[in-house]
């Protein structure tokens, strides 16, 4: 099932136009890399599966996003580089190499507004959403320990019907993090739910004082919903993944095989971050 | 002393908490007095933050203070300023900060990867040790639980999202792509490490021009020397059943070895199991011509579009060998061969109804067929990957010796059909990628012969016009070679890839027919095909253009042919909107069939079929034109599509088919310019109900196809009508209970010269329901039940399967318990049909079975 998902949004991704604009927002002063882990289906302690998120930190602004999302743009560019230099054969071979993702959104902070912008695909379709952040209600433990190398203090938060467990650093004075979590008086180095379904541990941290500019990337035919409409579009797209891949006229055969496969995507597909 | 004050700080906490909090409010600027905003502001008792805020973009903050300690320390902090450290009373007050510009020295940091993975350049290591628990058997079950590693249902192998380029034992690419062999066959236990390189590029030269992304996966043996492997079997009843799967490999620094034994007799269809997980070299296929085909056939049973472990009477034997040398370096050889057993039998009854204008001709037909079949193949391939070149080269050979054997009762008695249909094909593939200046350039060649020697006898008992045996010999040969260059080019506003080549193919025919009177063909054609394909994208806008126009010089030889034939292809996409979107193409194919189809004296295709030709070509040039529009709107979960396709083919044949009473069909085809046009319209649309948990989706297909053939003497225009409508609903209860059902309605229709012909309907109801018992242990019951109806006649069949999967940890055995075709329905009765034919087909099924299996490693 994930393999005809994975496999035929491949084939939209090589279809889709993937004519995209970016905007240049703000320069990046800092790179933090994460390594996101979810567990996806809450029965099953070997379903955790690990994904790089980037952060990137702005002056005014920040964009969290996954390395792999990054990594395909990009590679879209190297492809038609490519194609033009050696050929459709390598092509071939390039286009299906494009590095997966569970993760196509990109989510931007922006510090003086208190706004937050998502940008997400859907199936085939491109969304912005656009919110005031959410205010996370964060309690301050007096427990410290060490964590990449910075001392860090505990801090505890709910968000989105789960509880969670922050590890920031007052050295690097920054009032953010990976996902949406922000609002502490420092960086989060780690962050994850009590029953440890869902964690961000920093691997990673550069500095880039600006070398490199923080882009907002859209692409041609995205289209402006409400967070609300965005909400149920998301819960809609897990509970009915091949909807948005039957609507570009391609027929699954309603076997039996085909059934089991989906019965079993969906029973373990079951936890997400937020409920 | 601080100690104390927090403890009396909380004393008062506890004492006084209706004590109303201190407000320290205040702006922080930098020294030329502008605002920062996003600095953190905290106070400190002891050592311990007791509170804090984050400026503004105004530069103001506010921080609420617990009246405990008398006196707290201010620290403010912004990224590019040097922190700001103040004593201060433990009071509502507004204070000032001013901070002062200074580079701040970032600590950067990398984790290293904690064990048990290890890092190296772009190398991962995985301990297996680590990653194994009870319940991990077999090489493919760690890999799922390798961080960065997903395996999907079929075995395919993912790293990072993406799937793996290749999979080595040691190094070595033994397997070529059907790693699945090893995967599910290598014990946990053998398998030291699991190396993940990433960034791959298995061909050196394209190493530092063509950054690879995608990773390889290497497995570190346990031993420099291993012998290992995993065994399966399974038994059941009725009648006796058996399923067993024996793999042995070994390993060592320089060769390689994997074995394979597989037999079954429950409808297992082995093959499978040595899928190849590749997409690399789809232009040059060479296993699609390497196909047998048969020219000659025993009258067959088409089975039911079902599962073959419900259609399909087996007995079957596959041992499969693979064996890998290194010679040098950058140099290796490898062999894969396997040699296939099987013995498969057919039952059924046809009824054939030949839709003539006026005439009725019906045959009815009890058929028993045998299937024996003897297929050896190998391959060896030398592969030299060195940095300045890539070589390739792979020679195949293909020996199939079958024979058939087919027993018809017909109202006339009894016909014995014997087929002997062996294939013999030798190919070679050849691959080099140099560099000649900046330019990569490839070049590709394939060559193959194919040999197809078949004889059809049959035998009549019974006798009308005094034949009581007919023998029909056939060869058909055929040498093919095609060479091609590709690179590309670019222009400012195409780019084109470029290829051009050389085609050249030589077929020869030689048949014999020995009825009372004897008919004989023999026959050659040469083919020559110069030809350059030129592809072409562009995009513009919502628009995106791309251009296909190959061009090719044929020469058909003796005297045949000789013309240039374009095949141009167009496609335009327009995206209106993110939901909706156009798609319009138009393409052209151009076909020339096989010196096979062009016997000039009959050859009895089968016992009651003849044919023959008076063309000395027959092409086929196709034009299609589609257009569809496509819309998806997620938020509401609402999807649909409407399509329309035009497809004329046009042929320079035209078929005269002379049936008689008895069924003998006679099919010549005569010089005439001839179209066949077809139109399908196809429906889609899709809705998510929320809150019910419920998808329900529509699907409708509308077919209209005409095609002109002149039956026993008469000029017809057959039309065929086909409408098939498709309703399904999915519901979820629960993460523990899923359930789907689907209703097809097919209604189709044949007309000739305007006259109905035959009409018939059927409905298919499909249940299937899926349950989780407890953690790692899944029911699954299933029904089907269809519905045929024509004329007055209706016919009804159902299904039932129930089944139970579990995996028991501390013995390491997956065992699955499969009860198939519980109301032992043994046939299944369903119509097909072609331009001047019904078959109704009573098709026998796999009676009700049982079957337990287990698996462990060896």
């Amino acid at each position: 099932m994930k393999k005809v998902i994975s496999l035929l949004c491949f084939v939209f991704i090589t279809f889709c136009a993937y004519s995209q604009s970016s905007t240049v927002i703000d320069s990046i002063q800092v790179r933090c890399r994460y390594v996101f882990t979810y567990q996806q289906d809450s029965t099953d302690i070997d379903s955790k599966k690990s994904e790089d998120m980037i952060l990137d930190i702005g002056k005014h602004s920040s964009v969290f996003y996954s390395l792999n999302l990054y990594k395909a743009d990009s590679m879209w560019v190297i492809i038609k580089k490519e194609r033009e230099k050696h050929g459709p054969e390598y092509a071939m071979g390039l286009t299906s190499s494009l590095p997966r993702t569970n993760f196509e959104y990109r989510l931007y902070k922006n510090y003086p507004e208190n706004k937050l912008t998502t940008t997400d695909k859907l199936g085939i379709n491109q969304f912005i959403s656009e919110e005031s952040s959410p205010v996370f209600t964060w309690k301050i433990l007096p427990i410290q320990k060490e964590l990449a190398g910075y001392s860090c203090q505990k801090a505890t938060t709910s968000f989105a019907g789960r509880n969670y467990e922050a590890w920031f650093t007052t050295d690097l004075a920054i009032a953010d993090g990976p996902y949406k979590f922000t609002g502490l008086p420092g960086l989060i180095i780690s962050i994850a739910d009590t029953q440890n379904y869902f964690s961000f541990e920093l691997v990673e941290l550069k500095k880039q004082n600006g070398v490199g500019s923080l882009v907002f990337i859209k692409n041609k035919n995205c289209q402006t919903i409400s967070q609300k409409a965005y909400t149920q579009a998301l819960k809609s797209n897990r509970e009915n993944p091949v909807g948005t891949i039957e609507a570009q006229g391609i027929s699954f055969e309603k076997t039996s095989e085909f059934n089991k496969m989906l019965v079993e995507y969906k029973k373990t597909n079951n936890n997400y971050i937020e409920k | 002393m601080i100690k104390f004050y927090s403890l009396i700080g909380l004393l008062f906490c506890f004492i006084l908490p209706v004590k109303s909090q201190h407000i320290i409010h205040g702006h922080i600027v930098d020294t030329a007095g502008k605002a920062i905003s996003g600095s953190s502001v905290w106070v400190e008792s002891g050592k311990n933050m007791v509170a804090y805020a984050i400026s503004k973009s105004d530069g103001s903050f506010k921080i609420s203070v617990d009246p405990g300690p008398d006196s707290l320390i201010l620290v403010a902090k912004a990224l590019n300023y040097k922190p700001y450290r103040q004593a201060i009373f433990n009071q509502t007050q507004q204070v000032s900060i001013t901070l002062q510009s200074q580079v701040t020295q970032l600590k950067e940091v990398e984790i290293k990867s904690r064990n048990p993975i290890r890092r190296n350049g772009d190398t991962l290591f995985y301990s297996t040790n680590d990653f194994t628990t009870g319940k991990d058997r077999v090489i493919t079950d760690v890999l799922k639980k390798l961080p960065g590693v997903t395996v999907e249902a079929d075995g395919r192998i993912l790293y990072q999202g993406e799937a793996i380029q290749k999979f080595y034992i040691e190094g070595m690419d033994l397997l070529s792509n059907q790693y699945n062999l090893a995967t599910n066959n290598l014990p946990a236990k053998s398998v030291k490490e699991i190396q993940v390189i990433e960034r791959h590029q298995p061909i050196r030269i394209l190493d530092s021009l063509i950054r690879s992304e995608r990773a390889s996966i290497n497995l570190k043996l346990t031993n420099k020397i291993a012998k290992t492997g995993s065994f399966q079997a399974g038994v059941g009843i009725f009648p006796f059943l058996w399923d067993l799967n024996i793999t042995p490999m070994a390993f060592t620094s320089k060769q390689q070895f994997v074995a394979s034994y597989q037999t079954n007799n429950i409808g297992k269809d082995v093959s499978l199991d040595l899928k190849i997980f590749s997409i690399e070299d789809l232009q040059d296929n060479l296993n699609q011509y390497t196909q047998k085909v048969d020219l000659l056939a025993i009258q067959g049973l088409s089975p039911p579009a079902f599962d073959s472990k419900r259609i399909l009477f087996n007995k079957t034997h596959l041992l499969s060998l693979n064996y890998l040398r290194k010679l040098n370096k950058y140099t290796n050889i490898k062999i894969n061969s396997s040699y296939l057993n099987n013995h498969i039998q057919q039952k059924g009854l046809t009824d054939t109804y030949f839709i003539t204008e006026g005439d009725s001709i019906h045959v009815y037909e009890n058929k028993y067929n045998q299937q024996f079949i003897q297929e050896v193949k190998g391959s060896i391939s030398l592969t030299q990957n060195a940095p300045n070149q890539y070589l390739e080269n792979t020679l195949s050979t293909k020996i199939v010796n079958e024979k058939q054997e087919g027993i018809i009762e017909n109202n006339n008695g009894k016909i014995n059909q014997k087929l002997n249909n062996p294939f013999y094909s030798i190919s070679n593939k050849f691959k080099l990628i140099k560099p000649i200046g900046k330019q990569l350039f490839g070049f590709h060649s394939s060559t193959f012969f194919n040999k197809t020697p078949q004889i059809l006898s049959i035998n009549y008992p019974y006798s009308k016009d005094s034949i009581l045996f007919k023998r029909q010999n056939i060869l058909f040969q055929q040498f093919h070679t095609n060479n091609y260059i590709n690179f590309t080019k670019k222009t400012t506003f195409f780019v084109l890839f470029q290829t051009i080549g050389f085609l050249y193919e030589s077929q020869q025919l030689n048949s014999s027919l020995n009825t009372s009177l004897s008919y004989s063909n023999n026959q050659f054609q040469k083919w020559y095909k110069y030809y350059s394909i030129t592809e072409g994208s562009h995009e513009f806008n919502q628009f995106k253009f791309s251009i296909n126009l190959p061009v090719s010089f044929w020469k058909i030889n003796p005297h045949i042919l000789q013309r240039i034939i374009t095949e141009p292809s167009v496609s335009v996409k327009y995206q209106l909107s993110s939901i909706i979107n156009f798609k319009i193409s138009y393409r052209t194919t151009n076909l020339f069939s096989n010196l096979s189809d062009l016997n000039i004296q009959p050859v009895l295709k089968d016992y009651r079929t003849s044919q023959f030709t008076e063309l000395n070509y027959r092409q086929y040039y196709t034009h299609s034109f589609n257009a569809g529009i496509y819309y998806s709107e997620p938020i509401h979960s609402v999807f649909g599509n409407l399509t329309y396709s035009l497809t004329n083919q046009f042929s320079n044949a035209l078929l005269l088919t002379t049936i008689t009473s008895n069924g003998d069909m006679l099919v010549q085809s005569i010089k005439n310019d001839n179209r066949t046009p077809t139109h399908l319209l196809n429906g889609y649309f899709s809705k998510y109900f929320l809150k019910l948990k419920t998808t329900i989706r529509l699907s409708s297909i509308a077919q209209v196809n005409q095609t002109n053939q002149e039956i026993n003497g008469i000029y017809s225009k057959v039309i065929n009508y086909n409408l098939s409508n498709n309703f399904n609903l999915e519901k979820s209860f629960s993460n523990r209970l899923i359930i789907n059902y689907s209703f097809d309605m097919i209604h189709q229709k044949t007309t000739i010269n305007r006259l109905n012909s035959g009409l018939f309907n059927s409905k298919n109801h499909h249940f299937d329901s899926m349950i989780t018992v407890y953690k790692k242990h899944y029911l699954t019951f299933s029904g089907e039940v269809y519905t045929l109806k024509y004329a007055s006649t209706l016919n009804s069949n159902h299904f039932f399967d129930l089944g139970y999967r579990g995996f028991y940890t501390k013995r390491k055995i997956e065992i699955e318990c499969k009860w198939q075709n519980l109301t032992d329905t043994n046939t299944y009765t369903y119509l097909s049909s072609s331009n001047y034919t019904y078959i109704l087909t009573r098709y026998q099924l796999r009676p009700s079975q049982l079957l337990i299996s287990f698996r462990m490693s060896l």
